[in-house]
């Protein structure tokens, strides 16, 4: 049976994959996180082309349920991506896919703080993830309130027409994640960690998987208005994370600023039973460099960084780069790495000998 | 005691259910759980599942899985779905019993919670999940248009009556299967990239919405 004709036929395909590319590329996510990544996708595009009269502030805020009575008239918006609806002054009511919603006009006349007071003390919605986009003055800005606007101390910001992302604000952001979500057991979670045996530091056969999800995660979070894709095959082989973005003058053409080459550092297996020796690492990391050349040059993409995770309880910092490194400068990829300690304890211990504890880097 | 056939559907109708409470359409009309079963089983060999239904009969309006509407009556009875709205629907041949859904969180919660520990089951469970949230953002009483507007639905090669099979033998695709391929193929050519099995699903269902949408300002 072959395709359809007609509403399903290339052409109509074409114009949904150019209106949609990254959608569904976050279901794996918090639902927080999705609802993120989703406003300031759909904030961007909107914002971007709006007539000027159009501009102002507009608030989303995840609320996965039907709004009972409030001291206003809504309006149900059931279909918020397909473009038909003007986002701005309005307060938007939204599930974690943000299309289903129900929007509140803000008055003309209703100041920043109207508004805030309306939503935490009328609707009783301060304690709800919030995304506030502010399209005035000539720029296009998101505030990510986490935990609501009852906590603005947590508030994330940043600039939604940005274009591009460079090495120095990449590092930052994974670097941070490191510190919240990654350098510890603690950090990371009781369940499902990187290790197998934390007491005796034997990494789990799962470890990349682990890494490659907090990432994606963390990346997301940090850079909402990008797309965060794992593991896309090639005939090469498989990368680990793209960072890519759609052209706004061009929605059929994607900006891959950055292949990720994840590489977890281990000294034995998950039982402790096979020994990983020096030659084995550097097998690995020469491995994450040719891969990182390959797909950056095939894909194409703008930057390439090979990232390693040192699960190892010696750690050497950049010395574990330096029989590559002169190659990596010459290929034009950076070369980061991260110590994932196997206990607080180990972490305390480095610290009081007087090491910092964050990422080191070199090109 | 239900035998694992009944059990897979038994879970396909609470993860669908489960799937709309994240959304405005809960609880959930029960045809809008058998549209969202249906296209799961037309998605299905993308997630590598097998489908509830895998002849559906081409008709009017959303098509009413026997064997999905007997594990949802079996839920009903059992206390783990609570029905409210319990209305007659009259079609041209039969009149039979509706309700929205909603599932008794104390009885399924823990359930869920466990299957969903599991790789294989939280996979398909997430897809189910997608499925029906995607669909409930159609809007309330979108079921029929929106299988109207499927691709199996709308190829021309099969007419009103016929029987579509949404898992033909190797060598042919349904339209669905061929809208998933040429998706695809359009994102390897235009932007690099193939498309993972959750981003297939959710450009299909969007192609979907904007059908349904533009049916609206008709």
């Amino acid at each position: 049976m072959t395709g359809a004709e007609g509403s399903w036929d290339k052409s109509a395909l074409s114009e949904t994959l150019r209106d949609s590319y990254g959608a569904g590329s976050d279901v794996d996510m918090p639902d927080e996180i999705r609802f993120l990544h989703g406003v300031a996708k759909l904030g961007r595009r909107f914002f971007q082309e709006c007539e000027e009269d159009e501009r102002g502030l507009s608030m989303f805020i995840l609320h996965a349920e039907r709004p009972g009575e409030l001291s206003r008239p809504t309006e149900y918006v059931p279909m918020l991506r397909n473009g038909r609806q003007s986002l701005s002054k309005r307060i938007w009511l939204t599930t974690h896919r943000v299309n289903e919603s129900f929007a509140v006009d803000i008055g003309a006349d209703e100041s920043d703080g109207d508004v805030w007071i309306f939503v935490k003390d009328d609707l009783g919605f301060g304690d709800l993830p919030t995304v506030v986009i502010d399209s005035r003055d000539g720029r296009v800005m998101y505030h990510y309130y986490p935990e609501g606007l009852n906590k603005p101390e947590l508030e994330e910001g940043k600039d939604l027409t940005r274009a591009t992302i460079d090495r120095v604000s990449l590092f930052e952001a994974i670097n941070s994640i490191y510190m919240d979500d990654l350098k510890t057991p603690d950090a990371q979670g009781e369940v499902n960690n990187v290790w197998a045996n934390t007491a005796r530091g034997f990494p789990s056969d799962k470890a990349e998987k682990f890494v490659q999800r907090v990432l994606k995660i963390g990346l997301t979070r940090a850079f909402p208005d990008f797309v965060i894709r794992p593991e896309q095959p090639q005939s090469e082989g498989r990368t680990d994370l793209e960072i890519e973005q759609q052209f706004d003058h061009d929605p059929t053409s994607v900006t891959r600023h950055f292949i990720l080459e994840i590489k977890v550092l281990r000294g034995t297996s998950g039982t402790g039973t096979t020994i990983y020796h020096a030659s084995a690492i550097e097998e690995a990391i020469r491995k994450g460099l040719g891969q990182a050349v390959v797909y950056r040059d095939t894909k194409p993409a703008r930057d390439a960084v090979v990232c390693c995770f040192d699960m190892r309880k010696t750690f050497s910092g950049m010395a574990v780069y330096d029989f590559i490194r002169d190659a990596a400068m010459e290929k034009g990829v950076a070369l980061w790495v991260w110590h994932l300690f196997n206990s607080s304890e180990e972490m305390r211990k480095r610290v009081m000998a007087g090491a910092a504890i964050g990422g080191e880097q070199a090109c | 005691m239900a035998g694992d056939e009944d059990l897979r559907t038994q879970l396909r109708a609470l993860t669908i259910v489960s799937g709309f409470e994240s959304t405005f359409l809960y609880p959930v009309p029960v045809e809008m759980v058998h549209a969202c079963s249906y296209f799961c089983d037309a998605l299905s060999s993308l997630w590598s599942v097998d489908p509830i239904d895998d002849i559906v009969l081409k008709s009017e309006g959303v098509p009413l899985s026997p064997v999905l509407q007997a594990e949802i009556d079996w839920l009903v009875g059992h206390g783990l779905l609570v029905p409210s709205n319990v209305a007659y629907a009259k079609t041209d041949r039969q009149t039979r019993l509706r309700a929205d859904l909603a599932l008794n969180n104390s009885l399924t919660d823990r359930v869920l919670e466990v299957l969903d520990e599991d790789e294989k089951l939280s996979r398909e469970m997430g897809f189910v999940r997608e499925v029906a949230a995607a669909l409930a953002a159609m809007g309330p009483g979108a079921e029929g248009r929106a299988v109207s507007s499927d691709a199996n639905f709308q190829d021309p090669l099969a007419g009103m009556q016929s029987v579509l099979d949404l898992m033909p033998d190797e060598g042919r695709s349904s339209a669905t299967q061929s809208a998933l391929r040429n998706f695809n193929s359009l994102a390897r050519s235009a932007m690099g990239s193939d498309l993972s099995e959750s981003e297939l699903t959710a450009l299909y269902t969007r192609h979907l919405q904007n059908l349904v949408a533009s049916q609206d300002t008709w």
